[in-house]
């Protein structure tokens, strides 16, 4: 287990030679990837979104793929073609780039309805299915989406339903001033993360994931904490709808990755605490008055009401 | 499978249970017919039970009963009718034994058993009452809740330890009301008096003291071990214990009664001269209205008519009565002036040969001298006690002086009230109890009705009435050889609970109540007072008796049906504690590293982290924690300081 904390420290530091001021996004990030759920940033465009994925599938030397949304893009532009071949006389299925380990679909909010919703189908399936044939995506999957918050025209907002389908939503943020500094003297920042060595292979990857699921003991007062936190989301004043099952899933699992990263082998409340902010507020949905509000400033509110076990 | 057990069986076992024990609450009221009448019975319902064949059809029962109940009805008067009530209950329970039963006759059975019950309580209030009292109680709610699995369905078998388990979460449920039934019963306001106090003419009929002496009519005289009253009092020397109760002054050749002629005792300073004994007396019902007390008595609270030192009620009691008595030990009573008329009439026809016999003790001599000379002569002439081959005759007191030579206290008593009062000795025969067993723990004397005994007066000139008692010690080895055995001293041991069941619960009324409540104020403003909840006085170990197992009671049922506080709360209540000391207050919804994190003092944090790492671990890793964690944490909230 310690080497295995070792490393994710490693990829962490390494990412951040070429991530500067990101480190919590990145931390957030990873969290996600290894607690085998998919990652939405919601952020102002020129802020590193890209950068930060492409970082990710380089350094676990990954399979990467990108899809850039707008307002024509099919489904098929996502899952793949079956062609005709003259020479064999037959379909053949040419996949498209959801069949990577990681997928970056940039500006997700670009794409019209239905291209959204089969990609988002493909990430709760983990596979496709394209003229009745059944593909598996590939293992791992992570697939990470942005969009920009700002600019409305010509978007197509995810629907609540779907968004939670994402373990997290993060912003990643204005950089410091150092940070930034240190950016804009790099000038060509994605290339430089294209560059990242990889760190970690494919087997590693999996092998850290199935060890996360296996060794973080969760006791039951920690899951009650759980179940009231979730609790609190459903009575709670500022939102229409709480968390549903999968929120709570989802909050579960991060926060075990988050207990094992921390090098801990069993959860703490403060795992929870910490997971509570990103996993919650794409999935619930803010009365009108509190639309406004910062939303994570509200989730750690109603966190705050509940008691820890002890 | 052999371990099963069919919920059926279960039920019919407990529905003869609670039958059988409706009827022994009763038992003792009824008569031998009915008792014979329902174990038949019940042994038939058995039979029936068994073979599973119910021979009579429920109309032919039921037309039965119906014609039972009439009958009783008709029979009833106000004298016999919780009798007959009794009566008709056991036998409509025996009738509903057998039948073939359906939910609704196990219900009628428990019914009828607690009316039973109810009827029981109407006659008596002992002790038992309260045993079968709980036996139905807890039979009952365990027959409730099978009959429920029964009505739902009737096949159904159980493993023993299902049932067992069924049983006993049942049990539960009467368990856990007792608490609150004591308290209940301690807090809720009373009536002035006890309501259950049914009288009951059949009861009082014990034998030993009696309104009159008849010489010569038996030849035996039984012997009753029954408690005829109580005193809480000091013990004191064996030879002081005479009770006294009534005076005769009237006799007629075969028997003594009491004159009407008596005028009321002036006290006199002078007769206050022996140790005063303070008694409270807890009287059982009998058939005389006399009051009785240590030998003598100058003050009785519950009556005021003092005739020669004895009190009288207006009628006879006919529940147990309690009396606070002042006595003086002494066994002279100053008098200045007496009717001589009375104390030396004689009925005509006393033989020569007693008055020879008179004549020849006193002769020439004094008072003083004819008593001792008299006196001597029971003891002289070989008398022996005894309590059988009495002389049947019409001459008794010549038969016992001349030719038996043996008898009870009543032949010596009478003989030597005849020869002093022959003799020109003004004399009177005192009847009441002689002797007592000290119930050292409940702190009082046991008086029983074989203790009954009759004594002689005399008067001295200058001396006052002088207690005489001819009555060889025989007697005393006699009753104290009945008094040594096993059986009575459980049967005392028995009689302080009895005791304190009576004077605790029974007799626990408004008064009692307040004094109680009174007492605990007092005790919570001066804790250094002795509360002392006496039924008299000096019985505070009684109540002792009876609280302790009340409170471990409540204690017990209070720590089975509430959790303990953890030790991992109360480990972390310490932790906050002592970080408390330091200004670091921890909020509810604060996880503990996350309070580490607001700690600013680089040494408190670090030596907080220690035992919150450690905490941690086995807390969230559900590990459980043992007695070295415990110790080991404790140990690291003691190393938390600044330096």
């Amino acid at each position: 287990m310690d080497t295995k904390i070792q490393k994710f420290n490693e990829i962490l530091q390494s990412l951040l030679l070429h991530l500067h001021g990101k480190e919590k996004a990145l931390r957030l990030s990873l969290i996600t990837f290894f607690s085998q759920g998919h990652l939405l940033i919601e952020d102002l465009p020129g802020l590193g979104k890209t950068t930060l994925a492409v970082s990710i599938a380089n350094a676990f030397g990954l399979k990467f793929g990108r899809i850039q949304c707008t307002n024509d893009l099919l489904p098929s532009d996502i899952t793949g073609v079956s062609i005709y071949n003259k020479n064999t006389d037959s379909f053949e299925f040419h996949p498209g780039p959801i069949f990577n380990n990681i997928v970056l679909v940039d500006e997700i909010n670009r794409a019209t309805s239905k291209t959204q919703s089969a990609l988002l189908e493909a990430m709760q399936e983990r596979q496709i299915t394209v003229e009745g044939v059944t593909y598996k995506l590939e293992q791992p999957f992570f697939v990470i989406a942005t969009q920009n918050p700002v600019e409305h025209h010509g978007t197509f907002p995810l629907p609540k339903s779907q968004l939670d389908r994402f373990m997290m939503q993060i912003n990643i943020g204005y950089p410091d001033k150092d940070s930034e500094k240190r950016i804009i003297k790099e000038v060509m920042s994605s290339e430089a993360a294209a560059l990242t060595e990889r760190l970690i292979d494919k087997d590693e990857v999996i092998s850290i994931q199935k060890s996360i699921r296996d060794s973080v003991y969760i006791s039951d007062n920690v899951l009650a904490y759980i179940l009231d936190v979730v609790k609190a989301t459903r009575n709670s004043k500022y939102f229409l709808t709480g968390l549903s099952t999968r929120g709570a899933l989802a909050i579960t699992e991060t926060a075990r990755t988050n207990a094992f990263f921390s090098g801990r082998d069993f959860l703490i409340p403060e795992d929870v605490k910490e997971m509570a902010e990103f996993t919650i507020p794409h999935r619930v949905i803010f009365k009108d008055e509190y639309e406004s509000y910062d939303k994570k400033e509200i989730i750690r509110s109603i966190v705050k009401e509940v008691p820890v076990p002890v | 499978m052999k371990a099963d057990i069919s919920i059926e069986f279960a039920v019919k076992l407990i529905t003869f249970l609670i039958g059988v024990i409706g009827f022994l609450s009763v038992v003792q009221h009824v008569s031998y017919l009915y008792s014979l009448l329902f174990v038949s019975l019940l042994i038939t319902s058995a039979v029936f039970e068994k073979t599973n064949r119910f021979i009579f059809p429920r109309w032919a029962l039921n037309s039965i009963a119906v014609m039972f109940i009439i009958f009783t009805v008709m029979n009833m008067n106000y004298e016999n009718l919780i009798e007959k009530m009794i009566e008709m209950f056991i036998f409509l329970l025996a009738v509903k034994f057998l039948e073939d039963k359906k939910t609704r006759d196990h219900l009628q059975i428990y019914t009828i058993s607690v009316f039973l019950l109810l009827g029981s309580a109407l006659l008596s209030t002992d002790l038992l009452f309260l045993i079968y009292f709980l036996s139905l109680v807890f039979l009952f709610t365990v027959a409730i809740v099978l009959l429920a699995y029964l009505s739902e369905e009737p096949d159904l078998r159980l493993r023993k330890n299902v049932l067992f388990k069924i049983v006993s979460k049942a049990l539960l449920i009467p368990a856990a009301a007792i608490p609150l039934t004591v308290i209940l019963f301690i807090i809720l306001p009373r009536p002035f008096s006890p309501l259950l106090k049914v009288s009951t003419p059949g009861q009082k009929a014990m034998t030993g003291f009696s309104e009159d002496i008849n010489l010569g009519m038996v030849s035996e005289i039984q012997e009753d071990s029954g408690t005829i009253f109580r005193v809480e009092m000091k013990e004191i020397s064996p030879a002081q214990l005479y009770w006294r109760g009534i005076v005769f002054d009237h006799f007629d050749g075969k028997s003594w009664k009491m004159s009407d002629k008596r005028e009321m005792v002036k006290l006199g300073k002078q007769l206050l001269k022996g140790e005063r004994v303070e008694q409270t007396v807890f009287l059982e019902p009998y058939n005389y209205k006399y009051l009785f007390a240590l030998d003598r008595p100058v003050s009785i609270n519950r009556s005021r008519t003092s005739k020669v030192f004895t009190y009288t009620l207006p009628r006879s009691p006919d529940k147990r009565i309690k009396y606070d008595v002042v006595s003086v030990l002494d066994e002279t009573i100053y008098e200045d002036e007496i009717n001589e008329e009375l104390y030396l009439q004689l009925p005509d026809n006393i033989s020569k040969k007693i008055t020879g016999l008179a004549e020849r003790l006193s002769s020439g001599k004094d008072a003083q001298e004819k008593l001792n000379s008299i006196l001597g002569f029971f003891s002289d002439e070989k008398f022996t006690y005894s309590m059988a081959g009495l002389p049947v005759s019409s001459t008794p007191l010549e038969d016992f002086l001349f030719d038996l030579k043996y008898g009870n206290c009543e032949y010596y008593a009478s003989s030597m009230a005849v020869l002093l009062r022959l003799s020109g000795v003004p004399a009177r025969v005192v009847g009441g109890y002689k002797g007592a067993d000290y119930n050292a723990v409940g702190g009082y004397y046991v008086v029983q009705q074989r203790n009954a005994h009759v004594w002689v007066e005399a008067y001295i000139k200058g001396k006052g009435w002088v207690r005489v008692d001819p009555t060889p010690a025989s007697r005393e080895v006699l009753i104290r050889s009945y008094q040594s055995g096993l059986f009575f001293k459980l049967g005392m041991a028995l009689d302080v609970v009895n005791y304190f069941w009576n004077g605790f619960v029974i007799d626990y009324d408004l008064r009692k109540q307040f004094t109680l409540f009174m007492r605990l104020g007092q005790g919570i403003k001066n804790p250094g007072l002795d509360i002392d909840l006496s039924v008299g006085k000096k019985s505070a170990g009684g109540y002792i008796i009876i609280f302790i197992p009340v409170i471990l009671f409540v204690i017990i049922s209070y720590r089975l049906f509430t959790k303990r506080t953890p030790a991992e709360i109360k480990i972390i209540r310490k932790f906050q504690k002592r970080m408390r000391k330091y200004g670091y207050e921890r909020n509810r919804s604060e996880g503990l590293d996350e309070f580490l994190l607001r700690i600013d003092d680089e040494q408190i944090r670090r030596k907080a982290a220690a035992f919150v790492t450690d905490f941690d671990e086995i807390y969230y890793k559900d590990q459980g924690f043992t007695r070295a964690d415990i110790k080991r944490l404790r140990e690291k909230i003691k190393a938390i300081n600044p330096d």
